[in-house]
């Protein structure tokens, strides 16, 4: 049984193939939205050049979809040339309908555009908006799962400097309708699962997912939900939780025909499975994938970013370190080229983690500090907690390297720990959060049996703590009972969370309680 | 002109790379790799600074001619000026910060 959409890609080729040109232009402006879900940008390419140059007649889709065919497969100076034809054709006209859609089109490939940032992309479609009124955004997530990484990554919208964070939100809600909103609170929410970790969204998680339309639900809202599924997930945490979600967003792209987004669904799935120990069916897919001709070769496009990039984990997990290296640099260089900050952070970092398992350490601790260094930009810390033990080692060197353990260890100074928000955090504090995070992230990953070993046994303060939290004290109150400063108590609770490997006091409690502690 | 003491330089891999820290990493987020000249010029530049006296300094060092000499640092200082190097009235702002 076939569905509507898939039968759709068939009358393209169909029509490609019997030379229908006039036919297949009117049907690929008919299907413009959904045409990039449908076709690999080669695809595109070839069925646009056959259909032929955008002429006067032609509507505004149609040069859309000759200026998608260029941008997607990086061809920068036709885009350009693109851009400026749809720029003539709406510069004279009156405001009105014709106008707005012109203009939708013009923005819609202005947000392919690598070489215009997301900050300024915004402050142009505020302008126009205010001349023709709200627009739609045809795709966001670019067919892989997430919106805040997907076609232009988000996350300096989110960032908390001197706009204070919801200047950006503000002007999203200017310029458009619902269905935008939904995404741009998804990539909020994955912004926050990367950089301030999960705790910062648990109340608003089974809001955002119910809020997708189980009918009527958009491409882009089906894979912005399996963008924070794989987020919660990472390190083969939540395993076995969201499955159900993970069910409807499969099913929703087989029912449409999606291939492009739910080969980089299946991508994902395989190497959350292999971290959590099921290595069987990953080793078969990257088995697969070597053998597949479309990725032998080492080129990286929009099509295979997200693929190649899960490729290159899916290496490092199997232990297979030359092929994840090779994997790692071609993705780090796209990624870079096109303003994927993050994807060219966890490539970085990732290649760091190959190479350091090579035995080529300094060439390792040079990558991570690069890593490091652009990371901090937008303060991301989950893609540096994602490579265990090694992972934790690379940002211990690079801490050695810029001095910062021994600003720490200095005489008279006293260590500190910084609990506070990550976004606001100073350069000290971001590391010093980071490197908390790695480290606890590592001993999530370790075996029952490390885990024990980790978990020394706690001393006598840590157990009367720990005993008056389970008996509901604030830690002021604690501090007043030990007679010890409030600053000490919290070195003890966070000693305490650190051996129990928990992150509240709830957690804590039922944690100590299993043990048998309490 | 002096260095940006937020910059600290690091010898891996054969490469003398500069590593911005401090309040100069939350605006600077790349990685500025040197060879051995440029990185004999970075220790020099610890202490204040003229292209005059650099270029003294290189001469007694290296054997090479004014013209290339003049040349390399120029370029050197160009290449770091947005960041790494910092002018004296800039160095007094950053020391009462």
């Amino acid at each position: 049984m076939c569905c509507i959409e898939e039968n759709k890609k068939r009358d393209f080729e169909r029509l490609y193939e019997q030379e229908q040109w006039k036919k297949l232009k009117m049907l690929l402006t008919e299907n413009a939205e959904e045409v990039s879900c449908l076709l690999t940008p080669g695809e595109l390419r070839q069925m646009m050049e056959t259909s032929g140059r955008p002429q006067n007649e032609d509507g505004p889709m149609y040069y859309y979809l000759w200026g998608l065919a260029q941008i997607r497969s990086d061809d920068r100076v036709c885009f350009r040339e693109t851009m400026r034809m749809i720029n003539t054709r709406y510069r004279f006209m009156p405001a009105g309908k014709e106008k707005h859609d012109w203009i939708e089109v013009y923005l819609n490939l202005l947000y392919e555009n690598p070489e215009c940032s997301i900050l300024d992309w915004v402050d142009t479609a505020e302008k126009y908006v205010s001349i023709v009124g709200r627009i739609r955004l045809y795709s966001m997530a670019g067919n892989r799962p997430g919106i805040c990484f997907g076609i232009k990554e988000m996350s300096a919208l989110f960032l908390k400097d001197k706009w204070g964070g919801g200047y950006y939100t503000a002007c999203w809600r200017r310029i458009f309708g619902a269905v935008e909103r939904r995404l741009f609170k998804m990539a909020e929410i994955e912004y926050r699962l990367e950089t301030n970790g999960e705790e910062t969204v648990e109340g608003e998680l089974n809001e955002i997912f119910m809020s997708v339309d189980r009918k009527n639900g958009t491409a882009d809202e089906w894979l912005g939900c399996a963008g924070i599924i794989f987020k919660l997930q990472r390190n083969g945490r939540h395993r076995g939780e969201y499955e159900a979600i993970m069910h409807s967003v499969i099913e929703f792209l087989t029912a449409k025909g999606y291939s492009l987004a739910l080969k980089n669904i299946r991508a994902a799935v395989r190497v959350m499975q292999g971290v959590t120990g099921e290595k069987e069916s990953l080793i078969k897919w990257l088995e697969y994938l070597r053998v597949e001709r479309s990725l032998q070769n080492e080129w990286v496009d929009t099509t295979n970013l997200y693929i190649k990039f899960m490729q290159a984990r899916g290496y490092l997990n199997v232990m297979q370190y030359e092929r994840a290296r090779i994997c790692f640099k071609s993705t780090a260089a796209y990624s870079e080229l096109i303003g994927q900050t993050w994807l060219c952070v966890g490539s970085l970092f990732g290649q760091a983690a190959a190479v350091w398992e090579q035995g080529e350490t300094q060439e390792a601790v040079k990558l991570s500090a690069q890593a490091l260094t652009m990371g901090i930009q937008y303060k991301y810390t989950g893609i540096f907690t994602e490579y265990g033990q090694t992972g934790v080692r690379l940002i211990e060197a690079y801490r050695k390297m810029t001095g910062l353990d021994d600003n720490l260890s200095m005489a008279g100074r006293r260590k500190k720990y910084y609990y506070g928000n990550v976004m606001t955090a100073s350069y000290e504090g971001y590391h010093s959060i980071l490197l908390r995070k790695a480290r606890k992230e590592m001993r999530y990953g370790q075996s029952q049996e490390e885990k024990d070993q980790v978990r020394t046994a706690l001393t006598m303060t840590e157990v009367l703590i720990l005993q008056y939290i389970a008996n509901g004290y604030s830690n002021k109150e604690i501090g007043e009972k030990m007679n010890i400063r409030l600053t000490t108590v919290k070195t003890h609770v966070y000693s305490i969370y650190r051996k129990l490997d928990v992150s509240s006091r709830v957690m804590a409690i039922n944690r100590a309680k299993a043990l048998n502690i309490l | 002109m002096r260095r940006n003491q937020e910059f600290v330089i690091c010898e891996a891999a054969g490469e003398y790379i500069l590593i911005p820290t401090g309040n100069t990493a939350l605006r600077f987020h790349h990685l500025i790799i040197l060879n051995k000249a440029e990185a004999f010029l970075w220790q020099l530049l610890k202490t204040d600074q003229t292209e005059e006296s650099l270029l003294r300094n290189v001469m007694r060092t290296y054997e090479v001619d004014e013209g290339t000499a003049r040349k390399d640092i120029a370029d050197f200082i160009e290449r770091l000026k947005d960041g790494p190097i910092i002018g004296e009235d800039e160095y007094v702002l950053y020391r009462r910060k």
